[in-house]
């Protein structure tokens, strides 16, 4: 099962999104220009417009209220990843050099910002005055995760706790909020966008979950980054986490990880137990999704939400 | 003390340390120093509001969020272009980048939480034009000094103006000018500063040297203080509340010791 296969439903409307992702970042600066759009023109999944057009499906679906909420949150999205590149001194995204490396920092500092300045005014098409509470509030919390995990970089101390407010913060929040304020924008009623709030969050926290364990045992090509580089930079996830405190074999663990030896360490996780309990970790997340979504309307979106949260757990990149 | 100009003094104070409160992320000054907040700024700002008639409440936020967002923005200026390979410049780097982000994101979630859509629109399209000006000025080659200093002040007034156009009325075009003026002599003073007292002459102190060489450079530079303090002088008589005009020529009259101190310290060594 392929994500396009799932998108497929929706792919005018999200052609009509990707125009209109174009059109939200044009500008007569030249070199602005070409910055904003190199990432766009890199492509992605494009997975939090979905969840907007599929969360406003079950309330009254106007793609052009809907847009606003798809827009400005892939540009925040994409703001953030101009911004983490410099932040992980990063060449490649996707497979083509970051903005930083084709250009430099000082560039990529203000393309992020110029894209973020550009969702704002976008999302303030809307004038619903909860949208921007949400959405504000989860930006706040999406930095406060980024800065907890540079808090936490090499603190092999952090417990699970630590970890999974981590994630939250850092992509299941963004999810939810896609999933919630689509069904927001659609004048669903409170409870069905409670509900798809706790999909995507649950939903969210698989995803994270899952990239964690890709970077583990992703393959290189499909990842488009070398295998163990959140471990490299000093990330350590749950998969690493469980082998430090947990596994039978963790005493011989500390040890590498005193020594730093980072190869074996990597080795050692990729072969562990850690991998199968991060998995199960995740599963659990998934079917969490699930059952918040049992008491909605079956209906074609509904089934949608429910093959992507399964693609999720299944995907390999 | 005058009883206004004390009430002045404590609403500044406030705001400063609501901007303080709002910028405090523990792990950030582990590793960073947040960048001044121009005081001269919050006074204007606040100066203006309180001119339209906003209420209190609302300056207050009106004037941290801007301040926020300067705070990011500047703190994203800092951010190194040099490859750190060491833990510290590793670190430094990403927490500056961070930093910048949360102040921008707490702009946006104090105006969502006054309901205040129309603010947070009108501030992100003046973020926009900041950093296409920014890209503008940092890529093209050619500028001349003055074309330089145009641009800079263009992008360092940009928030004060927005606020300008948007409650200004019908002395939109007053404030707007004031709000210009006011940060061409901050940004003067600054290079001034800089080319006198740091390694690195500011890059419009740079531009003007080539173009007139270094001695009349300083000379041009100081002439173009003085200048742009005494068109402030005019502006200022043209605002029809006299606290407004007090409090406003207090600010020039700061500058203006403020010229008077780096001169003497010139003179001194």
């Amino acid at each position: 099962m392929k994500l396009t296969d799932i998108f497929w439903p929706f792919r005018s409307d999200m052609d009509y999104i990707e125009r209109e992702l174009d059109r939200a970042i044009d500008t007569k600066e030249p070199v602005l220009q070409k910055t904003s759009s190199h990432l766009l023109k890199a492509g992605g999944k494009r997975i939090r417009p979905v969840f907007v057009l599929l969360g406003g499906k079950f309330g009254n679906y106007d793609i052009e209220r809907l847009k606003h909420v798809a827009v400005s949150l892939e540009l925040i999205h994409m703001a953030s990843l101009v911004h983490d590149d410099v932040i992980d001194d990063a060449e490649l995204r996707r497979g083509k050099m970051t903005v930083k490396s084709k250009w430099d920092n000082r560039i990529a500092m203000y393309t992020g910002d110029y894209i973020f300045a550009r969702a704002l005014m976008i999302a303030t098409e809307l004038s619903n005055p909860q949208i921007h509470k949400i959405l504000s509030r989860a930006i706040v919390d999406l930095c406060t995760g980024e800065i907890e995990q540079i808090r936490d970089l090499h603190n092999w101390n952090q417990s699970l706790r630590n970890y999974l407010r981590r994630i939250k913060r850092k992509t299941a929040l963004l999810i939810a909020i896609s999933c919630q304020l689509g069904a927001l924008a659609a004048d669903a009623t409170p409870d069905v966008v409670h509900r798809l709030y706790v999909y995507g969050y649950n939903v969210g926290m698989a995803f994270q979950i899952t990239d964690d364990i890709l970077d583990f045992i992703g393959d290189e090509k499909k990842l488009g980054k070398p295998a163990g580089s959140d471990l490299r930079q000093g990330n350590i996830t749950l998969p690493a986490l469980y082998m430090y405190h947990v596994s039978p074999d963790a005493r011989c663990f500390r040890e590498l990880v005193k020594e730093n030896r980072v190869d074996e360490m990597i080795r050692v996780i990729r072969e562990s137990e850690g991998i199968q309990v991060a998995r199960r970790l995740a599963e659990r997340y998934l079917t969490r999704a699930a059952q918040a979504l049992t008491p909605l309307p079956d209906n074609k979106s509904k089934d949608a939400l429910l093959k992507i949260a399964r693609f999720i757990g299944e995907r390999q990149f | 003390m005058n009883l206004l100009r004390h009430d002045f003094q404590e609403e500044i104070k406030e705001i400063l340390r609501q901007i303080k409160e709002n910028a405090e992320q523990r792990i950030l000054y582990q590793y960073i120093d947040n960048p001044p907040i121009s005081q001269l700024r919050v006074c204007l700002l606040y100066l203006f509001l309180r001119q339209c008639g906003v209420r209190a409440s609302a300056i207050r936020r009106y004037v941290v969020t801007a301040m926020l967002i300067q705070l990011g923005l500047d703190s994203h200026e800092q951010v190194s272009l040099e490859k750190e390979d060491t833990p510290l410049g590793v670190r430094t780097r990403q927490l500056t980048v961070l930093a910048g982000a949360y102040f921008s994101s707490r702009y946006y979630y104090l105006l969502a939480e006054m309901e205040d859509v129309r603010a947070i629109g009108q501030l992100a399209r003046s973020i926009q034009e900041i950093n296409e000006w920014k890209i503008n000025l940092y890529w093209e080659n050619g500028w001349t000094a003055e074309q330089y200093l145009r641009r800079k002040v263009d992008i360092e007034s940009s928030l004060l103006k927005s606020f300008g156009k948007a409650y200004g009325g019908e002395k939109a075009d007053v404030w707007v000018n004031i709000f210009s003026q006011m940060i061409l002599v901050e940004q003067l003073l600054g290079e001034y500063k800089a080319c006198r007292w740091e390694e690195g002459a500011g890059t419009y102190f740079r531009l003007l040297s080539k173009e007139e060489g270094t001695h009349n450079a300083y000379q041009s530079m100081l002439q173009y203080i003085h200048k742009a303090l005494h068109q402030c002088r005019k502006l200022s008589a043209l605002l029809d509340d006299e606290e407004g005009r007090v409090e406003l020529k207090h600010l020039i009259d700061r500058c203006v010791e403020e010229l008077d101190n780096q001169k003497v310290r010139a003179e001194e060594m």
